[in-house]
């Protein structure tokens, strides 16, 4: 055999050696993260109950209610609609494993977008997994992409068409399951997932409902309460209440042209009251630096510091950066106070949730201490 | 659906080129870039990546 068909057989066998390698680094994706919940559950279940459509895909993920001895208020609390937003899912792991339901029910989507878990968004250097340690040693958690994986759903259109609205958003858009709301049951996987939380929605008849997200620092809307108008009382007085445990949020009214937003389409098409909080992540900017697994825990990166310097940021970058337990505790505490505020308000059906960390335990004693 | 398919079809029909390409070019250097060519391909294919 002449010698540049021997090199070609060991090219491509080496080839072949690096693509399994990768192989099984990107398989491990797959592999859900444990999530460990309290005694107090009552059971779980999976989306695709809600829409057979999804079952056996890869978007299908896990459902899990707790219920009160009384009856009362249904909440509903979704994490991971976006997966390279690790303070939403966090928080979402957080409350299952230490909640106990007094009265009404809670029901926990930990990993919304559960294919997004599966891949990092491209050109990104994001980090796969990271871990936090706690009382039973290490836990490793996936960060994801920002939409579905491309293997579960492709081709990306030019321009995305929002269904039913028509409106025109960027066609990577059509994987981000909060522009896709209210769905369809034969539409693209992500229309699918918006279609079955919106049909858990209406079956298990939710009274308030919160999606749990992060955004880049340099975003207006960081450290933000969202709400539809049916529920601009109830955040007033949450933001009130955050306000007396030192904590600021902007209240912002989810705008009424802009469709497919979760704070939109559940609260024109449903009975819940939803709400969407974000904390700020330099992880997800534009200015950062190194990417790394220490950037997404402790939230500090040089150039936003020196950006703060400059007094070019909209926000408050804190010197010590914002690390992890401080966003998930911002999520934790803005959950606690939309509660009160609900209960007041619906005194008749109050949900009343124990064992949810506050914003001051988080801090003291980081993420690890609240995981099992 | 059909347009992932046809996709896949394609990127199966790219390796086998690829793949011909690296066992008639006499230059290492080509042969270097196109077995580079095969790792996304293989991934793509597989559905893994």
């Amino acid at each position: 055999m002449p010698l540049f068909r021997i090199r070609a057989l060991l090219l491509l066998l080496a080839a072949v050696i690096i693509s399994a390698l990768a192989a099984r680094e990107f398989s491990g994706m797959r592999t859900p993260d444990t999530i460990l919940p309290a005694p107090s559950l009552t059971h779980s279940g999976l989306l695709s109950d809600y829409s057979p459509s999804l079952s056996g895909t890869g978007a299908d993920t896990k459902v899990l209610v707790y219920e009160g001895a009384a009856r009362g208020g249904t909440f509903l609390l979704l994490g991971g609609t976006h997966p390279n937003e690790p303070a939403g899912f966090m928080a979402a792991v957080v409350l299952a494993e230490n909640i106990t339901v007094r009265s009404g029910r809670v029901i926990l989507i930990p990993q919304a977008c559960e294919s997004g878990f599966t891949a990092t968004d491209p050109l990104e250097g994001s980090p796969q997994h990271f871990t936090i340690p706690t009382r039973s040693g290490e836990r490793s958690f996936r960060f994801g992409g920002r939409g579905a994986n491309v293997v579960d759903q492709w081709p990306d259109p030019l321009v995305y068409l929002q269904f039913p609205s028509g409106q025109q958003l960027s066609g990577v858009e059509t994987r981000n399951l909060n522009r896709a709301y209210p769905g369809r049951v034969d539409g693209t996987l992500t229309e699918q997932t918006a279609y079955a939380i919106m049909e858990l929605i209406r079956r298990e008849a939710v009274t308030i409902a919160v999606d749990l997200h992060e955004a880049a620092p340099e975003i207006p809307i960081i450290n933000a309460l969202i709400t539809h108008e049916k529920g601009q009382e109830i955040a007033a007085a949450a933001v009130l209440n955050l306000e007396f445990v030192g904590l600021q949020y902007a209240l912002e009214l989810s705008p009424q042209n802009f469709r497919g937003l979760s704070h939109r389409e559940w609260g024109d098409r449903t009975t819940a009251i939803p709400f969407l909080m974000e904390t700020s992540n330099p992880i997800q900017g534009r200015l950062r630096g190194r990417t790394s697994t220490a950037l997404l825990l402790d939230g500090t990166d040089p150039w936003y510091r020196l950006a703060r310097g400059l007094g070019r940021m909209r926000i408050t970058y804190e010197e010590t950066g914002e690390p992890l337990e401080r966003r998930v505790g911002r999520h934790t505490q803005g959950i606690i106070a939309l509660l009160e505020a609900y209960n007041e308000a619906h005194p008749e059906a109050p949900c009343v949730v124990e064992g949810i960390p506050t914003y001051e335990e988080l801090l003291a004693h980081g993420v690890g201490a609240f995981l099992k | 659906m059909v347009l992932h398919w046809i996709y896949v079809l394609i990127a199966v029909l790219l390796l086998g080129l690829v793949v011909w390409q690296m066992f008639v070019d006499k230059r290492w250097r080509e042969q270097a870039a196109l077995a580079m060519l095969v790792v996304p391909l293989l991934l793509r294919i597989l559905h893994i990546k």
